[in-house]
């Protein structure tokens, strides 16, 4: 399962529904909002997201991840929207029959979000600046 | 059979900090050929928008939600969109 969401990622119930009861191992990944940069002291940040191409790009990792290891259950969520320190903006789950695979996946799935899912973040600090953060071209295919 | 006006305009989307720099979502570019290629429309859009200083900001560009080199040509039916650098999720 692949989303993009506005609304509060609740991890729980991610863990609930990446549970499957011929898996041996499971994996969770969630990044949050820190509550400091480069820049200083941060109250939270703004994220925008192509959300059609974000879609996509999920779309194909999930398949990836499928050909490459034996996972029994996926699961990646993106948030966008404002979201103040410590709420979760990303969460990758994975189940699978033994963790290297679980690992691995969970592994590959965030890096590749990372890297590939057009996302930008603009921090507001609590000095009242506001700045989007600086970034990296993105990784095409 | 004449061309319309919809033949030759360009739509292009604009995300995070180009978004803003242009205080628009997209852009209309119009264009003298089609198609045309990335590497024409980047002229034009340096040419049409110098306040934008694109050469300050990286860029590349998204067709059809998928990241191309620049000697890819596009027709108005094409999705564009101009991707600055990344920040990730």
């Amino acid at each position: 399962m692949i989303s993009i969401t506005k609304d509060v990622i609740d991890q729980l119930k991610v863990l609930d529904q990446i549970k499957d009861d011929s898996s041996g191992a499971l994996v969770l990944f969630t990044g949050s909002v820190r509550n400091h940069s480069s820049k200083g002291k941060v109250e939270g940040i703004f994220y925008e997201a192509y959300e059609e191409m974000v879609e996509e790009i999920l779309k194909k990792i999930e398949k990836e991840i499928s050909e490459n290891w034996s996972v029994k259950k996926f699961i990646a969520i993106l948030r966008t929207g404002y979201l103040n320190v410590g709420e979760i903006s990303v969460i990758v789950g994975v189940s699978s029959e033994h963790r290297k695979d679980a690992f691995e996946a969970c592994n590959y799935g965030i890096d590749n979000i990372k890297k590939r899912c057009p996302i930008w973040k603009k921090e507001k600090m609590q000095s009242g600046n506001s700045e989007w953060v600086e970034g990296v071209m993105i990784s095409g295919e | 059979m004449k061309k319309s006006t919809e033949d030759r305009i360009l739509r292009i989307k604009l995300f995070g900090i180009l978004r803003e720099k242009l205080k628009s979502n997209s852009l209309i570019i119009p264009i003298k050929e089609n198609p045309i290629s990335l590497k024409e429309l980047r002229k034009n859009l340096e040419e049409l928008y110098p306040s934008l200083c694109m050469n300050e900001i990286n860029f590349v560009f998204a067709v059809n939600k998928v990241i191309q080199n620049e000697n890819v040509k596009v027709t108005p039916h094409d999705e564009i969109a101009v991707i600055p650098p990344i920040s990730g999720g």
